[in-house]
């Protein structure tokens, strides 16, 4: 089972992100702020994280800054899925190593689970 | 006959002598005898060869003291002395001499020391006389004791000396006796006067004591005295004191005797008060002297001779060495009228005469000589002579003679002027009144020049004008009287510029514009001033009255808020109201005149490049344009003030382009509060997508039926609740466009797109609704323009908003029209509808945000307003231009209601921009 990490502070989207890809046969990990989240992503190595950047403690950017200078954080495979609209942030994340920046609101979650499959290169069961 | 004398001891010795021949000679004898042997007076007679005495009288044996006649007989007259005679010479030497001298002279009377036979010595008087008698020749000789005589003379030389030296102690003036060089005796005034003390003085060396400059002196006078040469009777010398000072004496000596030797008595007179006199005297006399030769003017000293007795070295150089001495009229030749001038001089006249005359060099030439002369009196105020000084003034006449002669050039030249002109010279007093002047002030120049009266022409009570105040030099006046009216010139030294009103010329009075300035000669001397006038009078008229025009247009100018300023054709500014020397921060002095883009610094906050093709737009295109969103104005300090407004041309009467008026003002109030806002939108809008997302995704959960299957009507409330959602993540994605946009911060980012494929997936999104109302879709892309530099999502957000009112506001069957291509050089899209189009009332507003004209509602009660806001941002944003055309059909004849929005951007495309955001 692939293993995929979600980064999200607001309760109900991540409870709702976890029943989807529940659902869809992935084994879900939850981490409620970027601290927590690098942590556990160095801990269990995850096929995929889907990372918040407006978060406590540590945000999704400053967390992915340090996960790319992990040996194995390096190469994970990580999407931003926010709210926030932001040319900045967008380039940010962009130049280290994600290629997907994806407005919450814009993306439904089907199609989330489909980009998800597509990162880790897991066709659909 | 023998005579017998009779001693003078013993009358009764008779002593055999010869007889008496005759009787007469008898009587003779007897008389003879008589006295003989009765005279008190030793009486003896010698006789040749051995001069032995012969016989002797009573009185004679009782001087000697021998016992008898006999024993007296015995001797000679030179052993009846001491060996020697006072004055040094043997007795028996000297007797011999007086013996021979009364032989041969017949008589000799001489003073003489005898001694007794006891060894007394005792003075006497001597005389011998020469006796012939018989033919036998003999001496008689009479002997006086006066022994007591010099007793007395010395009692009486002791009381007198008692007497002289009472004097002498007491005698104010030095009295001393020097004998074989050294200093045998001294006064007390002496001493004092010396500063030594007797012991100090008395035996020591005369030389020693005498100050080294007379030391020469006084040791010649001193031997040339002793020698019995010619010596001075008195002179002056210096004693040297003990203190190593220096007294001023005059000696008087004489030669004496003292203790029986010749010695030098002197007396030695304090003149050190009178010498120190006639030294300061001497000093002052050599200071004036000094001074006078190192005054380079000739100075002179006649007496009432009328001869120079002195010259200072000039004078000498003029006139020659040998000027002291010569008569004065010697050197007036052929200037006797100007001799004569300075006559008052000798008879008393206090005054100093100036005279100027032509007098003959010692080389020969003739030179003009400026004379100055004074009297010279003495203490009691007679006329001693005259001092004068002289000064060669010949270069100085001959030009100003020249002057003169080019003074009358300039004066003709001058007079041909039409320019007013006065000069006065050092004495305030005119001398030249130019013509135009004459005309200008109606005072003739006959009537001022030589005047002082140069006031009368321009004011009624006396004051100075300008050129007055120069030759005073009183530039703290001229600040005073025209104050404010005033300029003190650059390029003149010393010059000055006013303009002043007179109201004393002329009926009403006269304005006057003039130049006042110092006249220099050659040498930097001040020789005058001048005044040249202009009379201003009708352009200052003309000055007040733009002037007060021009205060009302300042007044206005200044009292609106925004900025304002104008320039000319070329840019210059030719107005700059006081908000514009506020934003800008420079005066409008500095800004007037002046290019504009050295005062006004627009930029554009984005890349601070320079913001000012609107300016020259304005003028080039004939139109208002626009400053670019988001223009910076920098400040002469540097602080950036975002502007906003916009440039108009100005036309002149003719209706060409003269210049342009820019009105602009600060907004960085407005942008800080659109600032807010708009941050507070974008907060706003990432927080309400929070729930939105939430409220998505449940909904598309329960839809996917993962939760379990809904009911059809379950579903159809589900689907209600997803639908609102997704409007309201349009509405939130569209304020978060607005904002924005109101920042200016979006990007740009062209790249060659295929506008059909834009247009296409949009028509795809609206497909349902088209299909719904059966629209005529209609587009037509001209080939050359199919591609163009744009922004794939920027046009893409034009087309959406565009399209989707088209559609919206369309009824069934209705037609919609997208065209692409050209309108001179720009590119043109229309999206043309047959929809219910926009009322006349409100079609200004549309396009301001959230703003949707009144018959939507109808059709859309959800819709944002801020579609077309936004796509009017997006093309204005990227350089290009937006319009619409409509119609609701009420007015219009039917079939011609629509609406048609045009869109126009350079061929270039859209222009890169770099921004902050992308629009969503």
């Amino acid at each position: 089972m692939k293993k995929v990490l979600i980064i999200e502070d607001e309760q109900t989207l991540s409870a709702v992100l976890v029943d989807k890809f529940v659902k869809d046969g992935f084994e879900v990990f939850t981490a409620k702020d970027g601290r927590e989240g690098l942590d556990m992503a160095l801990k269990i190595h995850p096929d995929c994280i889907l990372l918040d950047i407006l978060m406590p403690v540590m945000d999704g950017i400053t967390m992915l800054g340090l996960l790319r200078k992990d040996a194995w954080g390096k190469h994970a495979h990580v999407l931003m899925l926010t709210n926030l609209s932001s040319t900045e942030k967008e380039m940010t994340s962009h130049a280290l190593g994600v290629e997907d920046y994806m407005i919450k609101t814009d993306w439904k979650l089907e199609d989330v689970v489909k980009k998800v499959r597509e990162k880790i290169g897991v066709a659909y069961e | 006959m023998k005579t017998v004398w009779r001693s003078m001891t013993d009358p009764q010795t008779s002593i055999i002598t010869h007889d008496v021949v005759t009787s007469s000679n008898e009587e003779k004898d007897i008389r003879y005898r008589s006295l003989f042997l009765a005279s008190r007076d030793a009486v003896m007679t010698l006789e040749p060869p051995d001069w032995k005495f012969t016989s002797g009288n009573p009185a004679t044996i009782a001087l000697f003291g021998t016992k008898d006649e006999k024993e007296f007989l015995s001797y000679e007259p030179w052993r009846l002395s001491p060996e020697y005679q006072p004055d040094g010479k043997k007795s028996i030497d000297k007797a011999k001499e007086m013996i021979e001298k009364a032989m041969k002279e017949g008589s000799n009377f001489f003073e003489w020391t005898h001694r007794r036979i006891n060894g007394d010595d005792f003075y006497a008087d001597v005389l011998l006389s020469r006796v012939e008698e018989d033919g036998k020749i003999f001496l008689h000789a009479l002997i006086r004791d006066i022994s007591k005589q010099k007793e007395m003379e010395k009692e009486l030389l002791r009381s007198s000396e008692e007497k002289y030296r009472l004097l002498i102690e007491h005698l104010h003036d030095g009295i001393f006796i020097i004998k074989d060089e050294k200093i045998q005796f001294i006064n007390e005034s002496f001493a004092r006067m010396a500063g030594y003390t007797g012991e100090d003085i008395l035996g020591k060396n005369f030389i020693g004591f005498i100050a080294p400059s007379s030391k020469k002196l006084v040791a010649e006078q001193y031997r040339k005295r002793l020698k019995g040469e010619h010596s001075l009777d008195e002179y002056e010398a210096q004693l040297l004191r003990k203190d190593g000072t220096v007294i001023d004496v005059l000696i008087s000596a004489g030669i004496i005797t003292y203790q029986g030797k010749p010695a030098t008595m002197g007396i030695a007179k304090d003149i050190s008060a009178r010498k120190k006199a006639e030294r300061e005297i001497y000093s002052l006399t050599n200071k004036q002297r000094t001074i006078l030769q190192a005054i380079p003017d000739i100075i002179m000293e006649v007496n009432n001779q009328k001869k120079y007795t002195w010259a200072n070295q000039p004078g000498k150089d003029f006139f020659g060495e040998d000027v002291v001495g010569k008569e004065v009229d010697f050197y007036f030749e052929g200037e006797q009228k100007t001799y004569e001038k300075v006559e008052p001089l000798f008879k008393g006249s206090d005054d100093t005469i100036y005279i100027e005359s032509w007098q003959r060099r010692k080389d020969g030439k003739k030179r003009l000589l400026a004379w100055w002369c004074r009297t010279i009196k003495d203490e009691k105020g007679n006329v001693t002579g005259a001092l004068s000084s002289a000064r060669d003034i010949t270069e100085q006449k001959e030009m100003h003679t020249l002057l003169r002669e080019s003074e009358q050039k300039l004066k003709a030249i001058f007079d041909s002027s039409p320019i007013a002109k006065f000069v006065i010279d050092q004495n305030h007093t005119v001398t030249y009144w130019s013509k135009a002047l004459e005309e200008l002030t109606g005072i003739t120049a006959k009537e001022i020049v030589g005047t002082q009266y140069q006031w009368k022409a321009f004011y009624k009570t006396e004051r100075p004008c300008l050129a007055d105040l120069l030759i005073e030099r009183s530039f703290d006046k001229i600040s005073q009287f025209y104050h404010g009216k005033y300029r003190k010139l650059k390029l003149l030294e010393d010059s000055y510029e006013v303009t002043d009103f007179f109201p004393d010329l002329n009926k009403n009075g006269k304005w006057l514009h003039f130049t006042g300035a110092l006249i220099r000669d050659l040498n930097g001397t001040i020789i005058g001033a001048e005044e040249t006038l202009e009379d201003v009078t009708e352009h200052r008229k003309m000055e007040e009255k733009i002037i007060e025009d021009k205060s009302k247009d300042e007044a206005i100018l200044d009292s609106i808020g925004d900025a304002v300023f104008a320039c000319d054709k070329d840019g210059n500014i030719v107005l700059f109201n006081r908000m514009a020397e506020q934003l800008t921060g420079f005066a409008d002095k500095e800004a007037i005149g002046h290019h504009y883009s050295q005062t006004l610094q627009f930029i554009k906050e984005s890349d601070e490049t320079p913001s000012i093709d609107f300016i020259a737009q304005a003028i080039t295109e004939n139109r208002i344009t626009e400053m670019a969103n988001h223009t910076v104005l920098v400040r002469r300090d540097g602080v950036k003030i975002p502007v906003a407004d916009s440039a108009a041309p100005i036309k002149n009467v003719k209706g060409e382009i003269i210049g342009c008026v820019v009105v602009f003002h600060d907004v960085t109030h407005e942008r800080e509060v659109d600032k807010a806002k708009t941050e507070f939108v974008s907060l706003a809008s990432h927080q309400l997508r929070t729930p939105l997302s939430a409220i998505n995704w449940y909904s598309e959960l329960l839809l996917s039926g993962d939760n379990g299957t809904l009911t059809p009507k379950q579903r159809q409330c589900t689907e209600g609740v997803r639908q609102a959602s997704m409007r309201m993540i349009n509405l939130v994605n569209a304020l978060l466009n607005v904002s924005r946009l109101e920042l200016g911060t979006f990007t740009i980012e062209p790249e060659l797109v295929c506008v059909q494929e834009i247009v296409k997936t949009c028509l795809e999104e609206l497909k349902p609704e088209i299909e719904k109302k059966n629209l005529i879709m209609r587009e037509s892309y001209e080939s050359d323009v199919s591609r163009i530099q744009a922004d794939p999502k920027l046009l893409a957000i034009i087309f959406q908003n565009l399209l989707s009112n088209a559609v919206k506001y369309t009824p069934k069957n209705g037609t919609i029209q997208v065209i692409l291509g050209k309108k001179n050089d720009d590119i043109l899209i229309s999206v043309s509808d047959t929809g219910i189009g926009i009322p006349e009332n409100q079609k200004e507003r549309i396009g301001t945000k959230m703003f949707r004209a009144d018959n939507t509602h109808t059709i859309d009660p959800d819709g944002t307003g801020l579609g077309i806001y936004i796509v009017k941002e997006i093309v204005k944003g990227s350089g290009g231009n937006f319009w619409f055309e409509s119609s609701t059909g009420e007015s219009l004849p039917a079939g011609r209601q629509g609406t048609t929005f045009y869109i126009t951007m350079p061929k270039s495309g859209m222009k890169k921009k770099g921004g902050v955001r992308k629009l969503i």
